[in-house]
């Protein structure tokens, strides 16, 4: 009851805040030619979904996220893993992981444009280098805290290597892996736009760029609530995966 | 089958600091033997080595010495010795069936059907057949130290090392339990050495009994417990226990 009353709120909130803009668009308190308006960005969205516009920028920003996450996760997870368990490996890559994971790697795309000019590629690899390091550093971070004393107890059992990492140290990881793939995803939306601005001016994000350079506020607007909720999207769906992979622990 | 532990000389070394053999040991020349189907009892204070005596005959620590299990000398743990820890040290992320069933699963793979027939039974024996569907955390501490105690049993092992395996227990849980284990260690033909610091525990449960002195720990007394088995609990009653427990309290004190 109350839960429900809440939301009520949050949708009246919402509605209240597109009205006051539509009313402040249309009664001249701000220019609607660089502010637009709800009903603007609806007109532009619908003209973009007629001309197909849209679902090809979706497309096309559909298919870097997935390619460059999936790269992203699969690199971090595994040499997580392996840095983390073997403590050479960890001290020849640590410096610089920590490193990269610190400083603005958007501050790498000049010298990514210069190697592989502007192509998917120079995409992906954006992408990956914002991305991969939330993921390695869970990693680590678990694989160094699984609990030694479980490890023991498998080898009591004569658990060979491949079965305590398949029984003892994957398991005790997830949580860590989620979190990681979380932040991951967060990363990897903003490297899909700023790749698009600068690498291309495709997908969602070259759309705004292309709205924006012909003062098209409608269309910019339109790409900027697909991000918002897509975003929110995805951070719920992850939220739910979470919960239910680590049920055991809450 | 038998344990034969000679001479057990047991040092931790601060690895990348001094030599392991320049530091303080923590057994000193100990030498302890568990018959075919004997059970062994060790009390001693705490910090005096029990649990380290214990986890060197597991094979989970390296020592100086001989320890041999069934005639074979121990370096890593033997397929048919089952460990019961000091603390439960369950995996969280599986339900009390599923962590019975992991002594099962790695090393000796049975298949699955009857990884989990075996398992059942062994739940059943610590009483917990209601709860083989919940996690650890939903437990208590009794019962994950029951869940414990039936993941060693369910592997099916002839010797049985066990440490502090009742501690956490109720009184009543505890000597349904002592007798269980008494009526498993004579139809299965165990060997036990069993830990405790529960004296009374020590004697009803023991063949023999065999006190730890604090650091270096070195067997200090080892008494036979001339008692025909099965044992009842009113044994606990009896002159002859009350002298015996006399004796070792003051060995231990
Ligand atoms: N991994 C280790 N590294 C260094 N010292 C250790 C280690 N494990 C145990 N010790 C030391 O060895 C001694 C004996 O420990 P142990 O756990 O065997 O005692 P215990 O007799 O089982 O005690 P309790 O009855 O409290 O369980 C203690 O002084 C302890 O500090
Ligand atoms: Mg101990």
């Amino acid at each position: 009851m109350r839960r429900r009353r809440y939301l009520l709120v949050s949708v009246a909130s919402v509605a209240a805040v597109l009205g006051a803009w539509q009313v402040c668009a249309d009664t001249g308190v701000v220019q609607q030619r660089l502010t637009s308006s709800p009903w603007d960005v609806v007109q532009s969205a619908r003209y973009l979904i007629d001309t197909g516009q849209l679902a090809s920028a979706i497309g096309a920003s559909a298919v870097l996220f997935a390619v460059a996450l999936g790269i992203a996760v699969a690199i971090g997870g595994i040499a997580g893993v392996a840095i983390g368990w073997w403590r050479l490996l960890g001290a020849i890559f640590e410096p610089f992981i920590a490193m990269l994971y610190a400083m603005p790697l958007i501050a790498l795309l000049p010298v990514i444009l210069v190697w592989f000019g502007i192509t998917f590629q120079a995409q992906v690899v954006m992408v990956v280098l914002i991305s991969v390091f939330p993921v390695l550093v869970n990693v680590i971070t678990g694989t160094r805290n699984v609990d030694a004393e479980l490890i023991r107890l498998a080898r009591s059992f004569r658990a060979s290597d491949t079965e305590i990492m398949r029984t003892v140290v994957l398991p005790s990881l997830i949580p860590y892996f989620v979190t990681g793939v979380r932040l991951a995803i967060g990363g990897a939306l903003v490297g899909v736009v700023v790749s698009e601005y600068f690498m291309g001016e495709n997908g969602i994000g070259g759309l705004i760029v292309k709205a924006g350079d012909i003062l098209d506020t409608g269309q910019v607007f339109v790409g900027i609530t697909i991000l918002a909720v897509v975003s929110v999207l995805l951070t719920t769906l992850l939220r739910v995966a979470e919960r239910r992979l680590t049920r055991w622990r809450a | 089958m038998s344990i034969v532990v000679e001479h057990l000389t047991k040092r931790f070394g601060t690895p990348g600091k001094e030599p392991a053999s320049q530091l303080a040991p923590v057994l000193e020349d100990v030498s302890l033997q568990v018959g075919a189907n004997e059970v062994v009892t060790v009390i001693g204070p705490s910090g005096s080595g029990k649990s380290t005596l214990l986890n060197c005959i597991a094979g989970l620590e390296p020592y100086e010495g001989s320890i041999e299990v069934d005639g074979t000398p121990v370096r890593s743990p033997h397929p048919a010795v089952a460990v019961v820890f000091q603390s439960p040290h369950l995996l969280p992320w599986r339900t009390t069936l599923g962590n019975v069933e992991y002594g099962l699963e790695v090393g000796r793979r049975m298949a699955k059907g009857e990884r989990r027939q075996a398992a059942e039974a062994a739940i059943e024996v610590v009483g917990l057949t209601g709860s083989s569907s919940l996690y650890p955390r939903q437990l208590s501490g009794g019962m994950q130290q029951r869940v414990n105690i039936a993941r060693a049993l369910a592997v099916q092992p002839e010797v049985l090392l066990m440490d502090e395996p009742f501690g956490a227990l109720d009184a009543i849980t505890k000597e349904r339990l002592q007798e269980q284990l008494q009526g498993i260690v004579a139809d299965r033909k165990l060997s036990v050495l069993f830990i405790t610091h529960d004296i009374s525990e020590a004697i009803y449960l023991g063949d023999r009994v065999v006190t730890l002195s604090a650091r270096p720990g070195r067997i200090s007394l080892t008494k036979v417990i001339d008692e025909p088995r099965p044992r009842s609990l009113s044994l606990k009653q009896s002159a002859g226990f009350q002298a015996l427990y006399g004796e070792l309290w003051k060995s231990l004190a």
